[in-house]
């Protein structure tokens, strides 16, 4: 017997078209910003509150991805924003590289400042899968339960922003704010936490400040 | 679900190795190293590894995975500490932490009949 010893990433080749996205996202000075939530967070509604006022000062497209389904690109597209659909199957948990690059092959790049990708409902594996985007957006809704990010820390260290949405149920849910939050700073004591209501619009004033900060600062670059 | 695209994307870089270095051997082993965090299962890898390999080089193989515990550095106190759950708060001063161990995912063997 023999041992050859390898020590590779088996994820190097889907690394690479991550690299190839961020490359072309960098010329042509697009941020990209990735939802990501487990089923039921809300990412659908939050982006059907703030992609109408994101589009009135920004050109903008949504890469929208569900394992079954066009549903949640029907909500966006009624809307009148431009999606392009990705349905990765029921057997596949979250976007592939390869289909990514499909996605933003599709968009006119040339002629946009911001691609929001809405990643299928999933904390775990989305959680690494670089698409080659700017910032993944990390949603956790106060019904989830205050203990998550501690159970899948993954996705919040590698998180640019935590929203905690659904803030406005929380006292009829008896959920513990203040634990959720110190949950996600234990995970990643330097991620930034914002606590949103895509139902009431609390908090979303912030999130667009944030979007659009962003968006200079690539702009700028 | 997870498990079955990491562990094909394992299958796949364990036979681009074989082809690029020409082994002929039977492949017995494949060894990956898997920090806590990635949430994988291994049982649930190796399910589907033995799922699929029949009719490739790694038909006779076995998947051996190793899981990675927590390990965060605390730059003020200088010191590892080893984790149980992500809490990266250091608990000799309270100060961030960084995640030093336990998000790796690597391929880091192949083991070939002589």
């Amino acid at each position: 017997m023999s041992t050859i010893v390898v020590n590779v990433d088996p994820r190097d080749e889907a690394q690479k078209i991550a690299a190839g996205i961020r490359e072309e996202l960098g010329r042509r000075r697009v941020l990209a910003v990735n939802f990501i939530s487990s089923p039921g967070s809300g990412k659908t509604t939050i982006l059907e509150k703030i992609l109408p006022r994101l589009s009135r000062e920004l050109r903008l497209a949504v890469i929208e991805a569900d394992a079954a389904t066009r549903n949640d690109a029907d909500r966006l597209e009624a809307l009148g924003i431009h999606v392009v659909p990705i349905c990765t199957g029921i057997t596949s948990c979250h976007i592939s590289q390869a289909a990514a690059k499909k996605a933003f092959d599709a968009l006119p790049l040339g002629e946009l400042d911001l691609v929001v990708i809405e990643n299928v409902g999933n904390l775990v594996c989305p959680a690494e899968e670089d698409l080659g985007e700017d910032f993944k957006i990390a949603v956790l809704s106060v019904a989830e339960g205050e203990d998550k990010p501690l159970k899948y820390p993954l996705l919040f260290q590698c998180a640019g922003l935590a929203l905690l949405n659904k803030i406005d149920a929380a006292e009829a849910l008896g959920a513990d704010v203040e634990l959720m939050g110190k949950n996600v700073r234990a995970a990643n004591p330097h991620l930034e936490t914002m606590r949103v209501s895509a139902r009431t619009g609390q908090g979303l004033d912030q999130l667009l400040a944030w979007i659009k900060t962003r968006v200079r600062e690539k702009q700028s670059l | 679900m997870h498990e079955a695209a990491i562990t094909k994307a394992i299958m796949d870089s364990v036979l681009k190795i074989v082809d690029e270095q020409g082994i002929t051997a039977p492949i017995q082993a494949v060894h990956v190293l898997a920090g806590v965090c990635q949430g994988l299962i291994p049982d649930s890898m190796q399910m589907f590894f033995n799922l699929t390999k029949s009719e490739t080089p790694l038909a006779d193989a076995e998947l051996i995975v190793t899981l990675q515990k927590m390990v965060a550095h605390c730059p003020q106190c200088a010191r590892d500490e080893d984790l149980e759950v992500p809490v990266l708060f250091c608990s000799h001063c309270g100060g961030p932490m960084e995640l030093i161990k336990g998000k790796e995912l690597l391929l880091t063997a192949i083991e070939v009949k002589e």
